[in-house]
């Protein structure tokens, strides 16, 4: 009698619970099957020293389907898979500074999440990023460029936020936090520069001293400065560059720098383009000179490399650098191996080679290297169909290699020939 | 309760004739659209094959045929449109067609045995159902309409796509089909709210009339603000205080608020206000 009296309501309800379940059950089956489980499957070597490692990346499907993916000891995790709720809150894959956010939630309220505005030892941690104001008149731009402060008393748990104006800043076009450091007291902020002076564009790599008793900029100590044509005179340009992984939150007494001269070759024929139509000229590199800066004393001292060295230098693209308390590590490849250059701390001496053999690892150019304490890690950046992304850690010390592994689909029956893997961070924690 | 259900029941039976009619118009319509789009691609095949050229010459001209072609064409969509605004309008015929003819019908629904509350409530329920209803339906027919797909155009002209695929091909699809379920609560949530408070405006036209028309677009709009108030701070005073995790729960709490605050407006309304 009810059902017959109510059956309008009833049919369209029931259809409606129906559809609706069985559309979730299939969507939620389709979102699980999207993406394939990946691993880090070990070759040889010691597995506890991945315990810690979390590999970042994106994956592309040619069906259209991409995710940033995370892959770690324990297997893969996408971001398209998370839960609505860890997708809106995570920052998706974590980064060097993610964590801060469960640890120190009000603190890290409203502040970016780039690693290298981040400073974090046992007491404090650190935050300097920069807020732009820009005021337009008519068609000319003005930017105020300030730096957000804000230091946390880990013990007291108390912090000291405030807002200081870049000094001397007429015509500055471009300020970017590289580095953070926090000596005796005193913020370090490593920041880089950009303005144009005389139709020059003139990049500084400057530090700022911000004294955290009285909230104000003490010093500024400018490390590096050129001035590059923008137009017309195009044979070359120099480069600065901070080569300390800016990602390193942790305590730095030193900064490794470099500064490149860049020349373009005879012959123009050279160039070429690449396939997003850029220009690829076939630009030399014609002297790297490095220098080490202690933050502490403000000395500046260039770094003697052999001739040998310097000339491998000059015919390498990929240069990186490292930092432990002890040493400072440059890094570049060449002829199918990984060198290491160990320079100490103490006297700026630049001790024997390191050497690992990639073409014997069978690893390809495309790679990135992180330093941890006194071990290296390398990652290859692609992966694609039956090409597995190798991992491997080496010791610093010895030059063993201590973990060698890959990155592999977990089930063989996923790899197809329609995705890419790309990665592009290593997060040690 | 027995009597919201009768009420549902009754709003439901006065619509469900021309409801009926709008989810024919979309079967028919979108059946002839498949049809009509997979017999025309072939037709070109066909053609081309006819004029000398092989079977993947043709592919490479035209493209393998897939359900993304019908989702795009005018009489795929315009169906759904229908049945959108159709619902649109009936939001506010629902109330409106009780007062209109010699005899008005609301009087009798208020001079029923029960809290006059359950006709708004019964009246947004049965807007509620006849929603879901044609997103439920649709679903059926688009699985439906895929295999027909399938039986029209060969397997060597076509690539299959699944439910959620035609779905993801779709822009506006993937917001009546949302992937998570989460969302998909939002959304309809959102839905929801909005047609509760255009019943408390229409409520308040039929309270004061003209004057009435001012205070139910003034009433709506301090439901807008209220709604988004977590969002107006957060970006303006608040300096990007909240996680989004709290702004969601903000959020809830905010519509929730503008949700009862409908309701208990509706009904002080239909209580004291109502003129018949």
């Amino acid at each position: 009698m009810l059902v017959k009296r109510f059956w309008k309501l009833i049919t369209l309800t029931i259809v409606i619970i129906v559809v609706l379940i069985a559309y979730f059950i299939q969507t939620s089956l389709v979102v699980a099957n999207q993406f394939p489980e990946l691993e880090l499957k070990t070759i040889s070597g010691d597995e506890s020293v991945i315990k810690n490692i979390q590999i970042s990346g994106d994956y592309y499907d040619q069906s259209n389907y991409s995710s940033a993916v995370m892959v770690t000891d324990e297997g893969s995790t996408y971001r398209e898979k998370l839960s609505y709720f860890e997708y809106l809150e995570a920052t998706f894959p974590p980064n060097e500074v993610a964590s801060f956010k469960d640890e120190y939630r009000n603190f890290m309220r409203n502040k970016w999440m780039s690693p290298s505005s981040y400073f974090d030892n046992e007491e404090y941690l650190a935050y300097v990023g920069v807020d732009v104001a820009t005021e337009r008149f008519n068609t000319i731009y003005h930017h105020d460029y300030f730096f957000e402060v804000d230091v946390l008393n880990k013990t007291t748990n108390k912090s000291n936020a405030f807002k200081i104006k870049v000094p001397g800043q007429a015509d500055y076009s471009d300020v970017q936090v590289m580095d953070v450091q926090l000596v005796n007291g005193e913020l370090k902020v490593v920041t880089d520069i950009g303005y144009y002076h005389n139709e020059q564009h003139v990049y500084e790599l400057m530090v700022y001293t911000i004294d955290l008793s009285t909230n104000k900029i003490t010093g500024d100590d400018t490390l590096l400065a050129v001035e590059n044509n923008e137009e017309g005179d195009w044979d070359g340009w120099t480069d600065i560059s901070l080569l300390n992984d800016y990602r390193d939150i942790s305590e730095q007494k030193y900064l490794l720098l470099q500064k490149s001269e860049n020349k373009k070759p005879e012959s123009v024929s050279q160039e070429s383009h690449n396939e997003d139509g850029v220009v690829e000229a076939g630009w030399g590199v014609t002297d790297r000179a490095f220098f080490l800066y202690n933050l502490e004393t403000e000395e500046f001292n260039p770094i003697n490399l052999s001739d040998i060295h310097r000339n491998e230098l000059l015919s390498t693209d990929d240069v990186t650098g490292h930092m432990n308390d002890s040493h400072a590590y440059i890094t570049y490849v060449i002829e199918g191996k990984l060198k290491v250059l160990d320079i100490r701390l103490d006297d700026f001496s630049v001790g024997s080679d390191i050497v690992f053999n990639w073409d014997e690892l069978d690893i390809s150019d495309a790679t990135q290297v992180k330093m941890n304490e006194d071990k290296i890690y390398v990652m290859e950046r692609f992966k694609n169909y039956k090409d597995p992304a190798k991992v491997i850690v080496g010791d610093m010390a010895t030059g063993d290699l201590l973990y060698e592994g890959e990155i592999v689909m977990k089930d063989v029956d996923d790899e197809t020939e329609n995705y890419e893997l790309q990665f592009y961070n290593m997060v040690i924690n | 309760m027995m009597s919201y259900l009768k009420l549902t029941n009754f709003e439901l039976s006065r619509f469900f004739k021309m409801y009926l009619v709008l989810i024919g118009i979309t079967l028919v319509m979108q059946t002839l659209s498949v049809v009509w789009t997979a017999n025309n691609y072939l037709g070109e095949i066909n053609e081309q094959l006819s004029s000398g050229s092989t079977v993947e010459e043709a592919i490479n001209g035209w493209g393998l045929f897939s359900f993304d072609f019908i989702t795009r064409g005018f009489w795929f969509s315009a169906p759904i449109l229908l049945c959108i605004a159709s619902l649109l309008i009936y939001v506010f015929f629902i109330w409106y067609r009780d007062w209109l003819g010699k005899n008005t019908f609301a009087y009798r629904l208020f001079m029923l045995p029960t809290a006059r509350l359950n006709v708004f409530l019964a009246k947004a329920t049965a807007i509620f159902l006849m929603v879901l209803g044609l997103i439920s339906i649709q679903l059926v027919f688009l699985t439906i309409e895929n295999e027909l797909m399938k039986m029209i155009v060969p397997n060597t002209f076509r690539e299959d796509l699944t439910i959620n695929e035609i779905i993801n091909g779709f822009d506006y699809l993937r917001v009546l089909y949302p992937v998570s379920f989460i969302q998909f609560f939002i959304n309809y949530g959102i839905g929801f709210m909005a047609v509760i408070v255009v019943f408390t405006g229409i409520l308040f036209e039929r309270s004061f009339r003209w004057k009435g028309i001012i205070l139910g677009v003034l009433f709506s709009g301090i439901a807008l603000i209220v709604f988004f108030l977590p969002i107006l701070l957060h970006e303006t005073i608040l300096n990007h205080f909240f996680y989004p995790t709290e702004l969601f729960i903000l959020m809830l709490i905010s519509g929730l608020i503008v949700i009862a605050g409908s309701i208990w407006m509706s009904n002080y309304l239909l209580n004291k206000k109502i003129r018949v």
